[in-house]
């Protein structure tokens, strides 16, 4: 059944595509704490 | 399961709905385009015109696609009779429409006066030519095409691009603009205001009165001077599509038949008139949302008019009277007649849904205020 | 009868218009998605540069969209301007699924559209995503109702054929729905278009990044590309490895000239990695194979042969002379309907009848056909080896490259270092139109493939067309490359100036060039102005 494939594959792709965004976001914040820390 | 012979009557209904939801929904951004250069004198005011229907006439183009695919999916050798058959018109139809889609959308990307000038008149063309163009198709089936089929159901046109444009047909093209053009002004006049809503108001009235007129003077004409189709034997309802399984021939004044017959189908006509005089007296009163329903039943009087008139004929041969095309020989399968009907049943009623929500969400007039503070998100 | 001449300029223009729109139809079906995962993020952290990212590609989006409409409108006309016998043999049902993709699909991503572009301002932050969704599923959907109907001429299920309407009539409509073609084909298609999409926003981001400007917007779009890409490179691979099977299973002739099979291999049949084809001799002079792979592709199995060129020839030739009976028995029964003992020799015959209409290029009268027409005929129904073969390993290797593409994009991105390397964000700009090539390669393979069939096995391609002249054809086809030329130009102009213009577009103050200090750092992290 390729098309419940297609379903559930493509809100697969879009939720990782989000949680990478986010997970980006935080790591920026990371980055930027520690950052001034460092300073 | 419906049987086959109201399915057959159930689809003649469902195109006629699907032509007036055509000419009601992308009919009034055609007319829309077609006035753009004249009722909007200004840049701003001509966006101002342009986002009337800048949400939405995506989606009403959509009515006339699936006019396109309903008549695939219902009718198969009307969609591959008239489209090889009508070869140049429909490729002009075609092309004007492809001044639409870029014009909307690209116009106002470059504020360049001749790059948006030149984009104004091709929403011009495109608002304008395929009505023109639909008028004189039908002008021509209630003529009688000259076409045929051979044993193996081919159909041949042995017309020329040029006979199309006969004078009758070049009558029913006006028609067609007119009422479009009207309704156009009409949805305008509710969305805009000042010079834009005056100049829409005469455009109204002015293309009111000349749907009207052209309208009365194409029915005197069927009345006295053109031959209708009468079947004169074989054709029978319930049976299984064939063409070739009957016998038809010419008579002056068949068209009338049906409402000699049924005196009731005369209402039909009587609405054509009736909206369009209501349409005109709305817009002189400014009231233009009873205006543009006052338009709206006009056209489905008009088109309502051809379909009664030429009922059960969809595309009658001139040449072949026997290889003419009518709503019992033309059909798709009882399957797909069955399934499509459900599909639309489902489908439509959401769709009207939406595109209403849509509407409610975009409703108001829009403004030069508006286009000023938008100046790099509007069209 | 028609003339060769009248089919291949019509076959030519149809190969023009369907290329060409499927230009566009990629990069809708996928960045309709992209939108969606920007507008959500925006939703889910409030960040303004999302909506920032939502708006500016939806311009993008919003220029190339124009376009796929305008040239879908061309489609939706074709069938019926240039293949009317098309229309009428098979409408009832080929029509449906057009007809289904109106009501259901095109309707919702197009009204949809408008309130996506028009109503941000009118619509609540979760309204205005519920628009997105929408429309994002409506050019989904209609990618799937018109891959339902495509994958339908390529293995025509749940029909008959009817004598008495001289045409194809449907009997099943779930088996046309789920037609094992048809599902692998939307499915391969679709994720081709996520693939084009992600591509797009890859390159372009990496262009801001390479050039130091707007860095904050381009790495969190880069970021949700090279993820979304990832996952869709993957599945054009997967998926594209069912639609070979599919193929492998329903149309013989197209897989054997893909993998340029002469003869039938004891199984598994190993796969040739490149071959010199030698056309004219019927063989491939000198070819690297990989042994089994290509059993294993095709029949999923150890033991099941591939069928080669010169087996499905011997077989193809006795269905056509077989199918002459069918064709001269239908013309009889035609004239007859009511006769018992025609219809008899008719339904004998009946599978295979379409191989009986393909002598009708050759010839009018089938039963008349001589050896050499039959010959002819046979040769036909295997369609040119050397563009099929090559166009398919063209398409798999992008598809490869693609794949490693993305799965280093999103490496860097996981570490946080997009834009630190040059070299991958240079093969990232270089990579834009790699998906679009893959694409028109793969509609190749697979239309191309199905030759000389519209309808695999039942409609021959030269018996589809029109009784048009093929100087009508020759006119429209003059007329279509002037329109579409302009509007290419027009297209490509608009596209190439807001793409450099990059955010700053939206006129927002924010981004690069509109006399902030640079790099756009502050919006990121700024809350978002009002819903
Ligand atoms: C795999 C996807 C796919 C394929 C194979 C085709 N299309 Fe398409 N079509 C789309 C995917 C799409 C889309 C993604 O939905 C489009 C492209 C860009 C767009 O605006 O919508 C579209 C637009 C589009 C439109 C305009 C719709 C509108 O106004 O919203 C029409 C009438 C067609 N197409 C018709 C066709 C026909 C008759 C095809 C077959 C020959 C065809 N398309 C092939
Ligand atoms: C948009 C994606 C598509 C592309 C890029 C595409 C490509 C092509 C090409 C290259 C040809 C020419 C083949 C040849 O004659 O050598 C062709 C022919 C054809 N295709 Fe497609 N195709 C597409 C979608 C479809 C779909 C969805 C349908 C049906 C639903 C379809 C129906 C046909 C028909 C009827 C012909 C003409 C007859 C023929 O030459 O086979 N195509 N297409
Ligand atoms: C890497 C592995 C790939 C494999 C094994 C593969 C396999 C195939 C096969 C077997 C077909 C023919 C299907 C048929 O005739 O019904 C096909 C068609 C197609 N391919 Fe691919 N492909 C690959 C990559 C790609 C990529 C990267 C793209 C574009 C981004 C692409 C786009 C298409 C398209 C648009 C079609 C025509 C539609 C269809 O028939 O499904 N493919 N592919």
């Amino acid at each position: 059944m390729w098309y419940f494939a297609w379903i559930l594959g493509v809100a697969m792709a879009v939720l990782l595509a989000i949680v990478n965004a986010v997970y980006g976001e935080n790591h920026e914040l990371r980055e930027a704490e520690s950052g001034e820390q460092d300073r | 399961m419906l049987d086959y012979e109201t399915l057959k009557v159930i689809w003649w209904l469902f195109v006629g709905v699907l032509l007036l939801g055509f000419a009601i929904m992308d009919g009034h951004d055609m007319g829309v385009g077609t006035l753009l250069p004249f009722v909007g004198r200004t840049d701003g005011e001509r966006r101002v015109v342009i986002n009337t229907v800048g949400a939405h006439w995506e989606g009403n183009q959509v009515w006339f696609i699936l006019g396109g695919g309903a008549i695939f999916a219902a009718w198969p050798l009307v969609y591959a009779t008239a489209f090889s058959g009508f070869y140049w018109a429909m490729l002009a139809v075609l092309w004007a429409l492809f001044f639409r889609p870029v014009g909307f959308d690209y116009r106002s990307k470059i504020a360049n006066p001749t790059w948006r000038n030149s984009w104004d008149w091709g929403l011009f063309v495109g608002g304008a030519v395929p009505p023109l163009i639909f008028g004189v198709a039908f002008g021509n089936l209630l003529q009688g095409v000259p076409f045929h089929f051979d044993d193996e159901l081919r159909s041949y046109y042995t017309g020329t691009f040029w006979q199309l444009l006969n004078p009758f047909a070049l009558l029913t093209g006006i028609v067609s603009t007119a009422m479009i053009t009207a309704h156009g002004a009409n949805y305008l006049m509710i969305r805009t205001e000042g010079d834009v809503y005056r100049r829409s108001r005469t455009a109204a009235i002015i293309f009111g009165v000349l749907a009207l007129l052209t309208f009365a003077a194409a029915g005197v004409w069927v009345m006295n001077g053109i031959e209708g189709f009468v079947i004169t034997s074989g054709n029978i309802p319930g049976a299984l599509p064939n063409p070739m399984d009957k016998t038809v021939v010419m008579q002056a004044g068949a068209w009338m038949h049906n409402y000699n017959v049924q005196p009731l189908t005369m209402l039909v006509p009587a609405i054509g008139f009736a909206g369009g005089v209501l349409a005109i007296l709305f817009a002189m009163m400014n009231k233009p949302l009873m205006a543009f329903i006052g338009s709206s039943l006009s056209m489905l009087g008009i088109i309502g008019t051809a379909g009664v008139s030429m009922f059960p004929f969809i595309m009658p041969s001139s040449t072949d009277p026997r290889s003419s095309l009518t709503v019992w020989d033309s059909v798709s399968s009882h399957m797909t007649l069955g399934l499509m009907f459900w599909a639309t049943l489902i489908f439509l009623p959401m769709i009207i849904l939406y595109t209403s929500w849509a509407y409610k969400v975009m409703s108001g007039k829009v403004t030069l205020d508006f286009i000023k503070g938008n100046d790099h998100s509007a069209y | 009868m028609i003339s060769t001449e009248l089919v291949d300029a019509s076959r030519l223009q149809f190969a023009i218009v369907a290329l060409y729109h499927f230009l566009f139809v990629p990069l809708t079906l996928g960045m309709t998605f992209m939108l969606v995962i920007m507008e959500s993020t925006y939703v889910i952290t409030g960040k303004q540069v999302y909506k920032d990212m939502t708006k500016f590609w939806g311009k993008l989006f919003g220029i190339n969209f124009a376009l796929g409409v305008t040239t879908g409108i061309t489609m939706e006309f074709q069938f019926g301007t240039n293949w009317a016998y098309y229309s009428h043999y098979v409408g009832d049902i080929f029509g449906a699924p057009l007809a289904i993709e109106g009501l259901m699909a095109f309707f919702l991503e197009s009204t949809f559209i408008g309130l996506f572009f028009f109503g941000w301002d009118k619509l609540s932050k979760n309204k205005h995503l519920l628009v997105t969704m929408l429309m994002a599923l409506g050019s989904n959907l209609s990618a799937l109702w018109i891959l339902v109907a495509n994958g339908w001429m390529n293995n025509p299920v749940g029909s008959d054929f009817s004598f008495i309407t001289m045409r194809m009539e449907m009997t099943d409509f779930w088996d046309v729905i789920f037609n094992p073609q048809a599902q692998a084909k939307f499915v391969h298609t679709i994720s081709a278009g996520y693939v084009t999409a992600s591509a797009f926003v890859l390159g372009i981001s990496s262009w801001y990044l390479l050039k130091g400007r707007d860095i904050e917007f381009a790495k969190r779009s880069f970021r949700i590309a090279a993820a979304f890409g990832f996952a869709s490179a993957v599945s054009v691979i997967v998926l594209g490895d069912e639609s070979g099977y599919t193929v492998g299973e329903n149309q013989q002739t197209k897989m054997a000239a893909i993998e340029a099979m002469w003869h039938t291999e004891p199984a598994p049949a190993s796969f040739n990695l490149i071959a010199g084809i030698n056309e004219k001799e019927q063989k491939n002079d000198w070819s690297i194979e990989i042994p089994y792979v290509m059993g294993i592709i095709g029949t999923r199995t150890l033991t099941k042969e591939i069928p080669g060129i010169y087996e499905i020839k011997a077989h193809n030739h006795e269905r056509i002379v077989n199918g002459a009976h069918a064709v001269t028995a239908l013309a009889a029964l035609r004239k007859d309907p009511q006769n018992a003992a025609l219809k008899a020799e008719f339904d004998k015959y009946k599978a295979d009848l379409g191989f009986g209409l393909l002598l009708k290029k050759y010839t009018e009268d089938v039963s008349k056909a001589t050896p050499e027409m039959i010959q002819q005929a046979t040769d036909d129904t295997i369609p040119r080896v050397t563009p099929m073969f090559w166009s398919f390993r063209v398409m798999v290797g992008l598809g490869t490259a693609l794949f490693a593409l993305f799965t280093v994009a999103l490496y860097t991105s996981l570490k946080n270092s997009c834009g630190k390397s040059k070299w991958l964000l240079r093969w990232a700009l270089l990579f834009i139109p790699v998906p679009w090539i893959a694409a028109e390669l793969g509609w190749f393979v697979a239309e191309y493939g199905r030759q000389p069939w519209t309808i695999f096995g039942v409609l021959p391609t030269h018996l589809s067309a029109s009784t048009l002249t093929a100087g009508n054809v020759y006119g429209s086809i003059a007329g279509f490359v002037f329109f579409y030329t302009g509007l290419l130009i027009v297209e490509m102009y608009l596209m190439v100036k807001f793409a450099r213009q990059g955010p700053s577009s939206l006129h927002s103050g924010r981004y690069h060039g509109e006399g902030n200090s640079g790099g756009g750092a502050i919006p990121a992290h700024a809350p978002a102005d009002k819903a």
